[in-house]
């Protein structure tokens, strides 16, 4: 009896909690759908403001630095860096950082390239690894190409410092090697930087799902919808999060992430923040947790900027076991980060930090995940142990499953009538359909995989780079991993 | 319930709407074309009358297709070059298009009236000017630059008024107004002291950069006691000016104001000191290497040794690790 009474209360107060997270989480949503909305709206009218070509002929642009780092990609390499040194921008160069890898990935470097070893005036400003050499092309064709070759630091943040280190330009471009971005890249990431009145310390793109794209030699000839299970559904969460999500944030000027696969960011600004965190999961957004801090600290005006445009396309797991593994990193990244800057919450130095985009991380983004798992538990004593009213259940359910279908599909269409991505009607109604089996389909594979990722970081479980079976762009691997 | 449903109806409906619609605009954009490129070549006579003509055979009267006309005139003079671009004024204007692009202009909202400024720049529609000159001063940022970047390309009187120009220009535009000036070569401001003494920093970097372009050094000694000014982005404009116009007598001023710039401008000061500096500058430099601890202003330090006297950097420092490490990138070809 007195069991039954503790549950019945804790059921009780289960129920309040989840009415009034939901509510606010609700409300929250629909904040950010206007935002989002105006932000984009802000920039589509501005498209008149400037135009490419002549920044591509001046000599005047600021300097960028692309950095990617590679890890055993001997089988894409060449291809990839080719196709970023032929990115349309005056003034830039292409660091690759082979970062210790164990296949053939520097010697295709050094052979294809025509690489040789230069002395360079190397200064650890963020530490990192021991970097093993400097390489440049003997070829004044690839005068652009600097090949760093460092020991393996068990991180890409690793890397990219060394990167960051050896880098001659003013703002420098993170990707990862094996993503193939629009020619126009760079410009439209360096533009902020130029235009803004206030400093911009960092800036982002849409990023979109390359599996099904026909590519040639790294260079993207034609886009096409996912034909994987899996990759669609990360196609419509990708459309969420980058429309719904990163543009309202940018609008408020409140942006915590920007993508690891694609962002610019202010160098010096980035080495006075100390740089990638080397154990960080979850690098890109701690770095910009820091450089926000950072800003904060030296009382620096600044904006982080999101651009609503497709840049960058990368390939995303197309099985369930690399989809968790990829999922569990970034949700350790996502604890590690709270954890780490915890001090920052509801401090006043902070600003909207503290008392807006962190406690909205805590409680929306980290969250979530535990309390859906304990929404299970307490279904399961209600049905059991505890009278449930059925009906209400239903009703509420309903309402948050029609809530998300309302998102989601506000995302696709905006998603379509901004851009026109996707090829046909056909696309578009697959996608309309994958989003009602979303939340029954993909969003519990998810969730798995957010809570074993914090059973990880709390069991502190060592790191390593994300390895993700690159199936490349031929024909015959795509169709292996159509399948798969 | 009725809301998704709504959504779901609206996303479809558009689609079928715009395939529909992306065929037929599509022929129509072929049509235009193939009849603007055939116009290219036909006497400019028979403009009219083949306009005319050519007007019976799209919907005109639509604004998109106006616009397509317009977007397909301005493709074509931007992939084109040479005395065949000439004309395309002349065809913008017997389409009357001139009229629809001050209809936009005068458009309630800021965004369209960009897009009819636009046209005008990008077609040179000189007649244009007036229209575009009352917006330099609208409260809109965004729409204020257009004006102001389109004025300086349609007009053909000096720019010397500009000198009293209150707005910031941002970086994008300081671009955009030097590219107008190399394409249209404006003379040299008469009052371009005004210009380099003006309150607007922006003002001055640009009255910086004429001197620099016509190789102006009457203004000299007022170009000098900038390197005092309180703004360090025109201390830096000023940096660079000096080595293109050789300046030498600037050398011992920028030795002296060395030691408070931050490092952005001490690497513009010692590229500068590679083109104008003298033994002062040497027995500088090799003194700054002694104490620098900044490793981008050694590397340019020992650059600038490199490139004002190879044989002192040769037969110095060789005690000093860092330094070796240093000459070793700087000699280095690929680097």
């Amino acid at each position: 009896m007195i069991s039954r009474y503790y549950l019945e209360a804790f059921e009780r107060f289960y129920e309040t909690f989840v009415a009034i997270f939901s509510s606010s989480y609700i409300l929250f949503y629909l904040f950010l759908a206007v935002l989002s909305y105006l932000a984009i709206k802000k920039h589509l009218n501005a498209k008149y403001f400037i135009h490419d070509d002549l920044l591509v002929k001046s000599n005047n642009m600021i300097g960028v630095s692309v950095i990617a780092p590679a890890y055993n990609e001997g089988a894409t390499i060449v291809s990839n860096v080719k196709s970023l040194l032929s990115l349309t921008y005056p003034n830039f160069e292409v660091i690759i950082v082979n970062d210790g890898s164990i296949d053939d990935t520097l010697e295709k470097l050094i052979r294809e390239f025509q690489l040789v070893q230069v002395d360079f005036y190397y200064k650890e400003k963020i530490k990192t690894r021991k970097v093993r050499g400097h390489y440049k092309s003997t070829n004044p064709i690839y005068a652009k190409l600097l090949v760093v070759d460092k020991e393996n630091g068990k991180s890409k943040a690793d890397a990219s410092n060394a990167g960051i280190n050896s880098a001659k330009h003013p703002l420098f471009l993170c990707t990862d090697v094996d993503c193939i971005l629009k020619k126009d890249t760079i410009i439209k990431l360096a533009k902020p930087f130029m235009e803004s009145k206030r400093k911009v310390i960092a800036t982002g793109a849409g990023i979109r799902i390359s599996n099904s794209c026909e590519v040639k030699d790294g260079f993207l000839v034609k886009v096409h919808f996912p034909t994987n299970w899996y990759a669609r559904f990360q196609e419509l969460e990708y459309v969420r999060a980058f429309l719904f999500g990163r543009m309202a944030w940018s609008q408020i000027n409140g942006l915590l992430l920007v993508s690891g696969g694609l962002g610019m960011f202010d160098k010096e600004v980035a080495i006075a923040a100390g740089g990638y965190w080397h154990k960080s999961l979850g690098e890109d957004m701690e770095l910009i947790t820091r450089m926000r801090k950072h800003m904060y600290d030296t009382k620096q005006q600044f904006s982080i900027k999101y651009i609503p445009e497709s840049l960058c396309w990368t390939e995303v797991p197309a099985n369930a076991e690399v989809l968790i593994r990829q999922r569990s990193r970034w949700a350790r990244g996502l604890v590690q980060t709270l954890y780490i800057h915890r001090t920052m919450f509801f401090n006043p130095k902070y600003g909207k930090t503290a008392f807006l985009i962190l406690p909205y991380f805590f409680s929306f983004e980290f969250m979530v995940p535990i309390l859906e798992l304990l929404g299970v538990f307490s279904l399961l004593i209600g049905f059991y142990i505890l009278d449930i009213d059925y009906i209400f259940l239903f009703y509420v359910s309903l309402f948050v499953y029609l809530f998300y279908l309302i998102l989601t599909l506000v995302s696709i269409f905006l998603d379509e009538i901004l851009y026109r991505n996707y090829a046909n009607l056909k696309e578009i109604l697959i996608l309309t359909g994958m989003a009602f089996i979303e939340p029954f389909a993909y969003h519990p594979v998810n969730i798995y995989a957010s809570l074993k990722g914090y059973w990880q970081f709390f069991r502190q479980k060592e790191q390593k780079w994300g390895d993700m079976p690159r199936l490349g762009f031929n024909s015959q691997n795509k169709k292996e991993n159509e399948t798969t | 319930m009725i809301f998704l449903i709504v959504v779901i109806l609206v996303t479809i409906s558009d689609r079928i709407v715009y395939e529909y619609s992306k065929q037929y605009r599509s022929t129509i954009r072929q049509k235009i074309t193939a009849f603007l490129t055939e116009l290219l070549f036909t006497d400019a006579e028979d403009y009219q009358n083949r306009i005319r003509d050519f007007k019976k055979q799209i919907p005109y009267s639509s604004p998109w297709c106006k616009s397509m006309v317009t977007g397909c005139i301005i493709e074509l003079k931007q992939n084109i070059k040479g005395e065949v671009t000439a004309p395309i004024l002349d065809i913008y204007k017997s389409f009357g298009l001139q009229h629809f692009s001050e209809k936009l202009i005068n458009s309630r909202r800021w965004y369209i009236k960009c897009k009819g400024i636009y046209h005008f720049q990008v077609l040179e529609y000189e007649e244009g000017e007036g229209l575009v000159k009352k917006y330099m001063n609208h409260k809109n940022r965004i729409l204020r630059s257009n004006a102001f970047i389109a004025f300086i390309s349609l007009t053909s009187k000096k720019l010397d008024f500009l000198s009293d120009y209150p707005y910031e220009i941002s970086l994008i535009d300081e671009l955009k107004v030097m590219d107008l000036l190399y394409h249209k070569k404006f003379p040299i401001p008469k009052n371009i002291k005004d210009w380099i003494t003006a309150q607007n920093p922006s003002i001055v970097k640009l009255g910086i950069r004429f001197m620099v372009y016509y190789n102006y050094t009457v203004e000299k000694d007022t170009l000098l006691a900038l390197l005092a000014s309180d703004n360090k982005m025109i201390r830096k404009e000023v940096i660079i000016a000096l080595q293109e116009l050789f300046l030498f007598e600037a050398e011992p001023l920028l030795i002296d104001m060395f030691t408070s710039e931050e490092i952005e401008n001490k690497i513009a000061i010692l590229q500068t000191l590679a083109v104008i500096g003298s033994s002062e500058s040497i027995a500088f430099i090799d003194d700054y290497l002694h104490r620098s601890v900044n490793p981008a202003t050694k590397l340019e330090a020992v650059r600038t040794l490199d490139t004002l006297d190879p044989s002192y950097l040769k037969s110095n420092f060789k005690e000093d690790f860092e330094i070796i490490k240093i000459k070793k990138h700087v000699k280095n070809p690929y680097l």
